[in-house]
């Protein structure tokens, strides 16, 4: 072997001309910035519509109804979810890629697993308990709406509890795969 | 100066080391090096603001190519392999062939090295001083002597391998 110093120089003699120009680049930076932020914004702001939807509603239901109950149920759900993935937003924000790298894995580490988390155990349990405010309102919505309405949505639960369960179930699924590839070799 | 100029400076000046570095751990594969490189110089436009000691510019954008690369690898399912193509070397022909054979080695050898001897030997071929190697992987000075002493003699010994 040729000394260190040589193969350094050598090493280091190896030039490169950059493919794309410097403002591509920084036009390229601007946008995934920008996506990146529309994506993780764009679902707190449908699931805050929502529930701002629902609280609405939830002001003018009469006090000790189960339309009420169900409400708070559903709405509670929602909040619980939000609050989680304003706090996984500000984690993944915080993590800093010029940090030295021991700390740099942890963090990106700890985001992952937190991910995992909210796509099994707190997406499950936000569901089941958005379902279950549903139910609790359905006697009164037998008692109080039009027959044929109230088996619209009767049907509209039988078809939308699965179809809905499965696009839930397939998202996290993809993302779970991509984060636990990720988890393993850290 | 702008941020926008500064930023150009530090491109043109930085884009061979940064590609030598993820060529590095891409077993010279062009290919996967460019998309790295690439993924380094978006947080370096990113985070130019919160760059606060300009001396320190080198050690902060390897910090960043090295924590990119080695994210990209976990990322990775199937792991580059040797390419035929390398980046140009500034030699006449019959010393640029030579010199191309040498570096071409040195990625096979660096394919039977162990990640965190990899990490060691890239950026001791960068030349970075010991402090900031010892920040950039995360491991004490006193720690960095030996692993690098180490290190070269294993380089060394598979350099010296005819069958690499």
């Amino acid at each position: 072997m040729k000394d260190f110093n040589d193969l350094q120089a050598l090493w280091q003699n190896q030039n490169t001309t950059p493919s794309d120009s410097a403002e591509k680049l920084i036009g390229l930076a601007r946008n995934q910035k920008t996506k990146s932020i529309r994506k993780h914004r764009s679902g707190i702001l449908v699931l805050s519509i929502t529930s701002l939807i629902l609280i609405a509603i939830w002001v003018f239901t009469p006090f000790a109804n189960p339309v009420g109950y169900g409400l708070t149920v559903m709405i509670s759900a929602l909040i619980i979810r939000i609050l989680l993935e304003v706090y996984s937003y500000q984690r993944m924000k915080s993590i800093d890629i010029t940090d030295v790298s021991t700390k740099y894995h942890q963090q990106i580490k700890a985001y992952y697993k937190l991910r995992k988390q909210l796509m099994t155990t707190i997406t499950a349990i936000t569901v089941v308990l958005y379902i279950l405010g549903f139910m609790i309102m359905i006697p009164t919505f037998k008692q109080t709406l039009p027959t044929w309405f109230y088996w619209y949505i009767i049907a509209f639960l039988i078809v939308g509890i699965p179809l809905g369960s499965y696009f839930l179930i397939r998202q996290a699924r993809n993302e779970i795969r991509d984060l636990k590839r990720v988890i393993e070799k850290l | 100066m702008t941020n926008q100029q500064a930023f150009e400076t530090i491109y043109r000046e930085y884009y061979s080391k940064v590609f030598r570095l993820c060529a590095g751990y891409a077993s010279g594969r062009d290919d996967w090096a460019k998309e790295s490189a690439q993924d380094v110089f978006i947080p370096v436009w990113n985070k130019l603001d919160t760059l606060k000691d300009k001396q320190a510019l080198a050690a902060w954008i390897y910090r960043i190519a090295f924590n990119t690369c080695m994210k990209r690898l976990k990322a990775t399912k199937h792991q580059p392999t040797l390419p035929e193509q390398l980046p140009e070397i500034a030699y006449s022909p019959e010393e640029s062939a030579e010199a191309n054979e040498m570096i071409k080695k040195v990625h096979r050898a660096l394919d039977h090295m162990k990640a965190d001897e990899k990490n060691l030997v890239l950026l001791m071929l960068e030349g970075l001083e010991n402090k900031d190697i010892s920040e950039i992987l995360g491991i004490s000075r006193t720690h960095l002597r030996v692993k690098m002493h180490r290190t070269r003699q294993k380089l060394k010994t598979l350099l010296e391998d005819e069958r690499l």
